[in-house]
């Protein structure tokens, strides 16, 4: 059976050349950066070419950047790190309601731990407010988290509105962005965009998973999570993930020239799915904002489960979301939806198509006929009930 | 010093003529729970079982032991040889070892009629001893802290402590039963009753996909997985079911497609049944806990079937299935949420009082393509064994 994975903004398949690189690297590059002998300082090198060719991409500077194991650390390093590291008696961070759980859950705990937090509510698109945040904004805030590219919409927001808006109420403030999935995807100015912190991650754009990293702008004074051998400039203590960043740096590399180009490639295959999927199914919604990332596609169809959709789909091949993959472990799973205001029918109907540059037009179709089938079926069952 | 684990079992040392093939079967049962126990022995004594290990797979053996029905107790004992002096010089030596200990007793038994100091003998001459030997130790006979026993046989076993087990009978003794198995919390625990009197387990999952998704199936899997270290080896049939549900909702009455649905999984389950040579279903239905389990909707399910059906949990209260769920480690399992995708088939109004007359109407539209329907599903269905 063809196999069509259109989930790549949960994870992506690893690039053969990252692995290559990876397995090099695990091969003949195994030694520790911090062993004075010459072994050491060669993994050294690979890691500080690595982390200059990120900055290069980020416009910062290469002290600028630190790895970590992936997004959730990267997010949770710099938020705990702000919070721990101010003893003020009164702090506000301020955040929105349709982050990525390793964002929204650090800032509820911080709730209960006498931290006043503000969650900014979206408008249907996903975009937040910015009279919201310019009334939330005060002395006492030290953070703002806002995710420069939504997960299950692919909402982008307008991160330079809202880093003139945090710095012209509050210098001080933190500007933080999780750009997970906007990180090779869609260009970001930070210096524009008056960002202090990004997170970032690989396995996101064919690198590998369990490594990320972080943009820290200098000066900015953050608590470390993990103490220890001081690796990380003291900010991240542990031995270096040495093979899975030489991945990361590989996979930057194949992405970096070309991905500006490839937003087109990826639109006009947007497009043509929802263009072909309005031609043979009726009754479902795009959700999110059309001008936002082309990689991430929101349906709802009315009448249906996404989940039993999805798993129609895996039967044919065919794999979808129904969300984020990482929120499919909580209970409270469709926050995001609650939080655009999807109601009623389509509610329970939400399904999130990812793309990658290596989808083809013609798997669009195949994926288009085979969700117009498993939805008509599916809408006949429930009519069938209906009736009686 | 040799190390065993002194196996007693209760009930069955009642069953007269058929004892040994009942020690026999327990034995077995200890035997394949003990496969991951390399250094394991199995053999029987008068009125015992004995396994033999190395000290260092005591604690695993027990824990493996002590979930097999048809044991009362399991005792860890050392082995040391039928002769006096040596019995004094190890009992002396285990009460001096002893941490955090003011007062023993001994208790004595003598399995061996050829060993010339009777019981009553041996625990004063034992006492005696060992309160000259040991500094500041006295007797308790009521609530002591340390009660040694001493088993002479042919062999002498010192031991200290009971481990209460489940009882039961053996697995295997009472025939098979088919268990409709679903990743909730009452089928599993309706399956460890029945094993707890001597039932092998089938287990039968309906596997709806894409209604139910593959991880509900590992789910089940894992569940059957949990049992078997209670119900020994367990054979699970995942039945494809799409096809019969998908019909149900189509053609049947809403309000009725629940108990028409458990009807057509009774057949299908009773025919595996059948085929496996078993002589009973079981389910986890407990009466009134939803709408199908009221005692019209049993009355319903039941009728299908000519096998008796046994449900373990009929009178129990859902808390109290709960709790035996949390003991035998499949709770934890059960509450996965891996099985809401089903709902679309729940009846927003569910007939309560089901008659089977009705039901048996009902079913006349689709009676005849279910035939072939149920034999496809028979046939295809995955068989794992665990």
């Amino acid at each position: 059976m063809k196999e069509i994975y259109l989930d790549n903004a949960a994870t992506t398949r690893v690039d053969p050349q990252v692995i290559a690189k990876m397995v090099d690297a695990y091969t003949n590059n195994y030694g520790n950066p911090s062993s004075l002998h010459r072994l050491g300082i060669q993994a050294e090198l690979a890691v500080k070419e690595v982390r200059e060719s990120i900055a290069a991409t980020l416009n910062c500077e290469s002290q600028e950047i630190y790895f970590t194991s992936g997004g959730t650390e990267g997010n949770n390093m710099i938020i705990q790190g702000i919070v721990e590291n101010k003893q003020r008696k009164r702090m506000r961070i301020i955040t929105t309601g349709i982050e990525h759980p390793s964002v929204l859950d650090v800032f509820t705990f911080y709730e209960s731990h006498q931290v006043d937090v503000v969650v900014l509510g979206v408008d249907t698109q996903g975009h937040i407010d910015l009279d919201e945040l310019k009334a939330a904004m005060d002395e006492d805030t030290i953070l703002v988290s806002v995710m420069g590219v939504n997960n299950e919409l692919g909402t982008i927001q307008d991160l330079k509105a809202i880093g003139k808006i945090i710095k012209d109420a509050n210098p001080r403030c933190i500007f933080h962005t999780d750009y997970v999935q906007g990180y090779m995807k869609i260009p970001l100015d930070i210096g524009a965009c008056q960002l202090d912190a990004l997170t970032l991650c690989g396995h996101k754009f064919f690198g590998p998973k369990g490594v990320g990293a972080v943009y820290i702008k200098k000066g900015t004074a953050i608590k470390p999570l993990l103490r220890g051998g001081g690796q990380e400039k003291n900010m991240r203590s542990g031995t270096e993930n040495v093979p899975g960043i030489v991945g990361l740096g590989e996979a930057i590399a194949l992405r970096r020239s070309t991905y500006i180009d490839d937003i087109q490639v990826i639109m006009s295959l947007r497009d043509r799915f929802i263009n072909e999927l309005a031609s043979v199914v009726q009754d479902f919604k795009v959700n999110g904002d059309p001008d936002g990332s082309p990689y991430i596609l929101n349906l709802s169809f009315s009448r249906i489960r996404g989940e039993v959709l999805l798993h129609s789909l895996e039967y044919q091949g065919i794999y979808v979301s129904t969300g984020s993959a990482c929120s499919s472990h909580k209970k409270e799973k469709q926050y995001v939806l609650k939080a655009i205001g999807l109601l009623g029918d389509y509610k329970e109907g939400t399904i999130r198509i990812s793309f990658s540059k290596d989808i083809t037009s013609e798997d669009v179709d195949d994926a288009v006929v085979a969700i117009a089938n498993a939805v008509a079926s599916l809408r006949l069952l429930v009519k069938a009930r209906g009736r009686k | 010093m040799e190390h065993v684990i002194l196996v007693r079992y209760g009930e069955i040392a009642l069953k007269g003529l058929n004892r040994n093939y009942f020690i026999d079967l327990l034995a077995k049962n200890i035997r394949n729970t003990l496969g991951c126990v390399q250094s394991a022995k199995v053999k029987k004594i008068q009125g015992r079982i004995i396994v033999s290990l190395e000290e260092s797979d005591v604690e695993l053996g027990m824990s493996r032991i002590q979930k097999v029905f048809g044991i009362v107790s399991v005792s860890h004992a050392v082995v040391i040889a039928s002769d006096i002096d040596v019995i004094e010089e190890n009992a002396i030596r285990r009460v001096r070892e002893a941490k955090d200990i003011k007062t023993f007793k001994i208790t004595a038994k003598r399995g061996d009629k050829t060993f010339p100091i009777k019981s009553p003998d041996l625990c004063a001459r034992l006492g005696e001893k060992i309160l000259a030997a040991v500094d500041g130790i006295t007797v308790d006979l009521h609530n002591p802290d340390l009660n040694l026993w001493i088993e002479v046989r042919e062999q002498t076993y010192m031991y200290h402590e009971f481990l209460p087990c489940n009882g039961g009978l053996p697995v295997g003794c009472s025939g098979k039963g088919a268990l409709l198995l679903s990743g909730g919390i009452d089928s599993p625990v309706a399956g460890y009753m029945m094993a707890k009197r001597g039932v092998e387990v089938i287990g039968v999952y309906f596997h709806s996909f894409p209604f139910t998704s593959d991880r509900a199936k590992q789910k089940v899997v894992d569940l059957a997985k949990i049992m078997s270290q209670y119900c020994g080896k367990i054979k699970l049939y995942v039945v494809p079911f799409t096809e019969v549900q998908t019909k149900i909702v189509e053609m049947c009455p809403d309000k009725q497609t629940t108990i028409i649905m458990r009807r057509y999984m009774m057949r299908i389950a009773e025919t595996i049944a059948k085929n496996e040579g078993a002589k009973a279903l079981i389910t986890g239905e407990s009466l009134g806990q939803v709408a199908s389990q009221t005692m019209e909707g049993l009355g319903a399910t039941n009728a299908v079937a000519e096998l008796p059906v046994f449900r373990p949990l009929i009178g129990f209260d859902k808390s109290e299935i709960v709790k035996i769920a949390q003991d035998i480690g499949t709770f934890e399992t059960s509450i996965l949420p891996y099985e809401d995708c089903c709902t679309i088939f729940v009846p927003k109004h569910p007939e309560t009082k089901p008659k089977i007359s009705e039901m048996k109407r009902s079913e006349e539209a689709i009676s005849e393509m279910m035939v072939g329907m149920m034999a496809t599903a028979v046939e295809n269905a995955e068989v794992i064994k665990l």
